[in-house]
């Protein structure tokens, strides 16, 4: 059954189009990151560098991620930020997030 | 396509989605796996429909219709196949448009699943022969049976709300980390099965049992046999209840794969992921339980409020239980549009976890005037409950239609979003859809 699910994730790298947006290390991202899960999860969330940072380590200590050199790790970072930091617009680009309410009320400022 | 071969279609889908998924869209699953791949004409059909390349067709699971499908202005629908949201579709996630939600108990096919792994080889075979249950720990008697062991307790059907204790992540700001849920990650169906308490007193509970540790056959992520998905589980006097059930049947058909074929508990009216799938072992603990997603920031919110963005010390977090009150508007769907004068049934559900729900009140004038709506008692205890009531619009214009329920304790829903939590647990606020009238 492990070996349905590793050919399973092996077929879909070898034959999906890349499904992450355009950005530093995309493919990077993809050969470390698309085996485990797909990129939908990616795409729903925005963090900053640091939670992203947090995130990875969370995987590594819980979830069975390899082991990254720095420089990886950097590049992974770059492209999330990039693509899903703080400052993304994601809402344009994700299909898979979308606005739950038709107008927004922001948090009183006071 | 005429009526005769879209009911065709539909018998055929809750039969065998993958033959329906060939012979509507040419798509067919590869290898051993329950995945569809579409071949080249039905891509072209599918992106025809959709006037947008799909960036995950390849990983598309046999029988979901993709967001922009589900979300289309223009209906496009299968007549009687109902498309669920996918959220992610590796690990499976999607959650259902409350339009869709419509149905006092939730249909196999229009319930939500959330999946922290892949659903094991074992839930796609018919032949559970070999199944055990093991019941082990703080107990005088552990036990081990099999299916036809544990059917000889009595049996149950309640209609049990589940509700995932991440529905609506989405709305918090600044984000919070996961799958982004709106409104639907929730569903009451029926569930057939015996009381965990008949089977928990079966094996004698030792008086220092305190939790139990659920424990399912879901493959992880990674690939590692050896590596827990998820393992959750309640206080003893949770699992005791009356309503908390070890279940094989989904309105009166055996648990779909996705819903934790063939054995699972329902532990109605908190986080869903107490409701353990594809069951194999309960561990009564002599403490808290400690298995994957029990602790840290999963399924935790700060003891005490907290500013928006905040990092919160571990210590400072507490065990979700009950889920709050909410509601939910099913009837008419977002964005509707009808005429001057016309009268507009407005129909939902609400629930409240632990709790009943006791008034449910509508307002279209973004919350200066409540009408009250008619609420039914539920079914059983832990069923959500229905609620319906008319209205009439009085100006041509957009307006937006809230509902807000009051639990047996008087609390209601909030207004706006509450209590910012780092996981973005408990977002029970007002459910609101977009009415025009033209």
């Amino acid at each position: 059954m492990i070996g349905a699910v590793l050919l399973l994730a092996s077929t879909a790298i070898a034959e999906s189009d890349p499904p992450l947006p355009k950005g530093p290390n995309q493919a990077v991202v993809e050969e470390t990151c698309t085996p485990c899960h797909s990129a939908a999860i990616i795409l729903q969330n925005r963090m900053s560098r640091k939670r992203w940072e947090e995130t990875i380590t969370w995987m590594q200590d819980e979830q069975g991620l390899m082991a990254l050199s720095s420089q990886t790790r950097n590049q992974i970072l770059d492209y999330l930020d990039t693509v899903r930091g703080m400052a993304s617009s994601a809402d344009k680009t994700s299909p898979n997030t979308h606005r739950m309410y038709e107008f927004d009320y922001p948090p009183n400022p006071l | 396509m005429n009526k005769k071969k879209e009911r065709e279609l539909w018998e055929l889908y809750a039969s065998d989605s993958e033959k329906a998924d060939a012979e509507l869209w040419d798509r067919a699953p590869e290898n051993s796996s329950r995945r569809s791949f579409l071949k080249n004409s039905g891509i072209a059909a599918l992106t025809v429909a959709l006037s947008t390349p799909i960036p995950f067709f390849k990983n598309m699971p046999a029988g979901l219709i993709p967001v922009a499908l589900a979300d289309a202005e223009e209906e496009f629908e299968i007549e009687g196949k109902h498309g669920l949201v996918v959220l992610n579709d590796r690990p499976i996630n999607a959650e259902t448009p409350p339009h869709l939600l419509d149905d006092a108990i939730t249909p196999n096919d229009r319930h939500f699943v959330r999946n922290n792994g892949h659903p094991p080889g074992s839930a796609y075979d018919t032949d559970t022969s070999e199944w055990t249950l093991t019941i082990d720990g703080e107990v005088h008697r552990p036990l081990t049976l099999s299916l036809d062991q544990l059917k000889r307790f009595k049996h149950y059907t309640y209609a049990l709300q589940v509700e995932c204790g991440g529905n609506g992540r989405a709305g918090f700001n600044p984000p919070a980390k996961g799958n982004q849920w709106t409104f639907g990650a929730v569903g009451c169906a029926r569930y057939t099965g015996v009381r965990l308490g008949d089977v928990l007193r079966e094996a004698g509970l030792k008086d220092s049992a305190v939790y139990t540790g659920y424990y399912g056959s879901d493959l992880h992520l990674s690939g590692d046999p050896n590596k827990v998905t998820i393992s959750r589980g309640t206080p003893i006097a949770k699992a005791m209840e009356d309503h908390t059930l070890l279940a094989w049947a989904m309105n009166g058909k055996p648990l779909p794969a996705l819903h934790g074929f063939p054995l699972r508990v329902v532990t109605p009216g908190w986080p869903a992921s107490t409701s353990a799938k594809w069951l194999k072992r309960i561990w009564v603990r002599d403490r808290v339980h400690d298995g994957p997603k029990m602790g840290g920031t999963s399924y935790r919110v700060p003891k005490y409020n907290v500013a928006p963005g905040t990092k919160v010390p571990e210590e400072d977090m507490q065990i979700i239980e009950s889920m709050p009150v909410k509601s939910l508007i099913t009837q008419p769907k977002t964005r509707v549009q009808i005429k001057k004068g016309q009268t507009l049934t407005v129909k939902g559900h609400a629930w409240a976890g632990d709790r009943s729900v006791s008034h449910l009140h509508v307002s279209y004038d973004f919350g200066a005037t409540w009408i009250k709506a008619s609420l039914k008692d539920p079914i059983n205890k832990f069923a959500w409950q229905d609620w319906q009531v008319n209205v009439k619009l009085p100006e041509h214009g957009y307006y937006e239609l809230w509902a807000r329920a009051t639990d047996s304790a008087g609390v209601m829903q909030p207004m706006v979003v509450p209590g910012w939590n780092p996981k973005g647990y408990l977002n029970n606020a007002m459910h609101r859809i977009a009415v025009t009238v033209v």
